[in-house]
């Protein structure tokens, strides 16, 4: 899907000087994109390391949490943000007069480059996004192997498992595992009863870093059985959110895990 | 009516239980044939199968019977003690307690220290409910006053488990209040079952003590009392004895309710009413009736985590609302 | 010397600042039938509950210096309230009686049936014994109750108000087997509101008022004019009989 410009009140041929973003995705390819000075702000998400692979990067901007009144005092020009984004906020600032574009998520790594060059035609930086998307894709073609690998299976809080409808399954896929997603026919994410994750015998269990303080929530990925399984564990992180050349670090290390397995 | 002969019942509780021991551990998502089942349960190593049967199945199906004697005999108990038909931990506020104590426990670390202490602490928790709602409603006090002091507690016991709850940096901890009011036995391990089992065995011989204590009840206190029984010590071993069965219970699998009231109604008529002979027919007809639930809470909704709570409720509510109107009319 | 059942010595009672039985001393040896007579509120209830160690006092009281298994045996309390909390068989409620003789986890033998079976006759029960004690009339449950207290065969019977609401036929019969239990060897403490029956029925009266002990002795030397006037503000025709003393309340006085 393509961007979605709405109420350009700024003229479309002349470059955004001031662009906010207040999207987590939409943060890193701005972030990666813009001029010195062209971007302005970013998510508060963004300086979170537990869900933003450049937290380092993102404390050098003054930050937003997505809210019209905050935005509009910084006076941009131009507000990216994601799919889902509050709409509430967006139409407000429609209104304010402000001009807004919206980049859809990513599920299959394919689209990568496409976001790439659309956020680059909104920041009017295409040169920049055609060298960051042919790299990328470049990149991708050299790390994509062979789905023969061993065998995958994602297990978050609450028995929470992923389908192969979404962009973790593209990456474990690249890197050459195999997902039992893929056996079991779920194309959707949902709860996977603990049961039917050890009679699949996975050779890698993907589970999220622990948050502090408890929860019964997380309880079940210390069950026995899965301990009992013998499967190698690893944690997907920041990394794996969003649909940016960030993903290829994710394959990179899911890519090494694999040859320690089988090698 | 007299008792039907307690041979006959005993014996029909224990095949029950048999019977629902066995269906609990084939049912489940992973479709294996009965034969499969069993010779993982018994013989399989390390293989899958076992795996699901000997980690996943077994505990279940165990944990249900050891929380259902407990909450069948915590029901029985109190309401031989307060001589009242409407008293069960779930309803008089003990459960909701047990769960806030373990809350505590889980949030604070302490239940990572130390081994115990997640159902020590739910035992602290139900222990003061009891202690609570006999200060409140004690022997002499109605119906009434009973299920009064039992909503204000499990009002505070809630509310205060909430805060904790939300109190907690961790993002999942705040729909967790979901699990501690309602149940659940899903993913639940041996290492539940090796923390629980000790204060639940404590629990159940102390609460099976006050046997013949309860029995000289049926005339009333100071006729109990000039039978030789000792008032305060009943009172105390019957207050710890349910206070460690059902925190222990709670702290792990939840608070559930109705079962502690259901199961002493059903069993009441077939032993002739007396108290001594309810506790053990509780305790069985308690395990039955929690393997039961969990056994249609797993059929109901195969995908989802229907917790236990609900399908008791779903049964229990409507013996409540029955018993309270028989209350009624009898004191009309 | 015949056993002492029961021995009180200024025995006192308080509620609060007030004494509710102040100073009460008697003695009850076996074969004494002894009725407690008083108007509402003289303390009777609170003696005899305070006798049975159930309530703090004063003084010396020699049951409740037993033990609770050894006073269990000593002596049988059947109070005035009678409670039956759930729908037990006859049966069973009668063998809570022998509660005291049996050791931990023991079941009923066949001495036991035999106590349970001889009170159910006492107390014309026979026939009862498989009913559920909560479906019988209110003076059937009282009669159930009495032989609870018969059933725990002990030297000492404490009964207070037993024949409340009986029809006369089993006030006279639970009286008349009282006194033939007393007169094979045992004793019975019985508070009473009836005078016509304590006097018939009693060897010995002990009369209360605001908790002292304002007569003892056998009924004529008790139910005097003057008493019955200062303590119950009633006159009386009393007569001797071949059955007994015979007592009639007539009129209240001023």
């Amino acid at each position: 899907m393509a961007a979605l410009m709405v109420n350009s009140a700024a003229d479309a041929q002349t470059a955004p000087l001031r662009v906010v973003s207040m999207n987590l995705c939409t943060d890193q390819l701005a972030m990666m994109l813009a001029d010195k000075g062209q971007l302005i702000s970013v998510s508060d998400i963004a300086t979170d390391p537990n869900m933003s692979p450049m937290a380092e990067a993102a404390r050098a901007y003054p930050i937003n949490h997505g809210q019209a009144e905050e935005i509009f005092l910084m006076r941009p020009d131009l507000v990216v943000a994601g799919r889902y984004s509050d709409p509430v906020v967006l139409d407000m600032l429609r209104r304010l007069g402000i001009a807004t574009a919206q980049i859809d998520i990513v599920s299959n790594l394919d689209q990568v480059s496409d976001r790439i060059r659309e956020m680059g035609e909104i920041l009017h930086q295409t040169a920049r996004a055609g060298e960051l998307a042919d790299a990328f894709e470049a990149d991708l073609a050299r790390l994509r192997a062979a789905p023969t690998g061993p065998r995958a299976a994602f297990y978050y809080p609450n028995s929470y498992s992923l389908g192969t409808g979404t962009l973790s399954h593209e990456i474990i896929t690249i890197a050459g595992f195999r997902h039992i997603a893929e056996e079991m026919g779920r194309s959707r994410s949902g709860r996977l009863d603990l049961e039917l994750l050890t009679l699949a015998q996975p050779d890698l269990l993907i589970h999220a870093e622990l948050y502090s303080g408890n929860s019964r929530s997380e309880e079940v990925m210390s069950h026995p059985a899965l301990a009992n399984l013998g499967a190698m564990r690893t944690q997907s992180n920041a990394d794996w959110v969003c649909g940016t050349p960030v993903v290829l670090r994710a394959i990179q290390d899911l890519r090494a895990l694999r040859a320690r397995m089988e090698g | 009516m007299s008792g039907v002969s307690q041979k006959l019942l005993f014996t029909g509780l224990g095949l029950m239980v048999g019977l629902l021991t066995l269906a609990s551990l084939l049912i489940g998502p992973a479709g294996f044939s009965i034969a499969d089942s069993l010779a993982a349960l018994f013989g399989g190593t390390g293989d899958a199968v076992s795996l699901v049967m000997q980690e996943i199945r077994l505990p279940r199906a165990l944990l249900a019977i050891m929380v259902g004697i407990s909450l069948g005999l915590s029901g029985a108990a109190l309401q031989g003690y307060l001589r009242n038909p409407l008293a069960e931990p779930g309803l008089i506020g003990v459960s909701s307690s047990a769960a806030f104590g373990a809350v505590v426990t889980l949030q604070t670390g302490l239940a990572a220290q130390m081994m115990f202490a997640l159902p020590f602490f739910g035992l602290f928790g139900a222990g003061v409910a009891v202690v609570l709602l006999l200060l409140l409603a004690g022997p002499r006090g109605g119906s009434l006053t009973l299920i009064l002091a039992g909503i204000a507690i499990s009002a505070l016991a809630a509310a205060l488990t909430s805060l904790v709850l939300n109190l907690s940096p961790n993002p999942f901890a705040t729909s967790e209040i979901v699990f501690w009011m309602l149940g659940s036995l899903a993913d639940r391990s041996f290492s539940h079952i090796t923390i629980a089992l000790p204060f639940m065995v404590l629990g159940w011989i102390l609460i099976l003590s006050t046997s013949r204590g309860l029995d000289a009840l049926i005339l009333g206190e100071d006729a109990a009392a000039s039978l030789g029984i000792n008032l305060t010590r009943l009172r105390w071993v019957l207050v710890l004895g349910v206070a460690a069965c059902t925190g222990a219970a709670t702290s792990v699998v939840g608070a559930i309710g109705f079962v502690g009231l259901v199961v002493p109604h059903i069993l009441r008529p077939f032993v002739g009413a007396r108290p001594s002979r309810l506790l053990p027919a509780s305790a069985l007809g308690g395990a039955a009736l929690v393997l039961a639930a969990d056994i249609a809470a797993r059929i109901i909704l195969p995908d989802r985590d229907l917790k236990l709570g609900v399908v008791m409720a779903i049964i229990g509510a409507p013996v409540f609302l029955h018993l309270i109107y028989r209350t009624r009319r009898a004191e009309l | 010397m015949t056993t002492s059942c029961l021995s009180l010595q200024d025995f006192t009672v308080h509620r609060g600042e007030c004494p509710v039985v102040d100073q009460v001393s008697t003695e009850l040896r076996a074969g004494d039938l002894v009725g407690l007579i008083g108007p509402n509120g003289a303390g009777k209830t609170t003696l005899m509950r305070g006798a049975l160690g159930l309530l703090p006092y004063q003084g010396h009281s020699s049951l409740s210096a037993l033990p609770p298994n050894a006073r269990a045996r000593a002596v049988a309390w059947l109070p005035q309230t009678r409670e039956i909390a759930w729908p037990v068989s006859v049966e069973t409620l009668v063998m809570l009686g022998r509660v005291p003789h049996l050791g931990a986890g023991q079941s009923p033998g066949a001495e036991d049936h035999a106590a349970v079976s001889d009170a159910l006759a006492a107390m014309d029960l026979t026939g009862f014994a498989t009913r559920p004690a909560t479906a019988l009339s209110g003076g059937e449950q009282a009669r159930v109750l009495m032989a609870r207290a018969l059933a725990q065969n002990c030297p000492l019977i404490m009964a207070d108000e037993p024949v409340a609401g009986l029809d006369p036929r089993h006030q006279i019969a639970t009286l008349a087997h009282l006194q033939s239990l007393t007169q094979s060897g045992k004793a019975a403490l019985v508070s009473l509101h009836d005078l016509g029956l304590a006097a018939r029925f009693c060897d010995r009266l002990i009369l209360m008022d605001h908790g002292q002990k304002i007569a003892e002795g056998p009924p004529e030397g008790v139910l005097t004019e003057d008493h019955l006037r200062r303590v119950f503000g009633i006159t009386a025709h009393i007569t001797q009989s071949e059955q007994g003393l015979i007592f009639q309340a007539l009129e209240v006085v001023e």
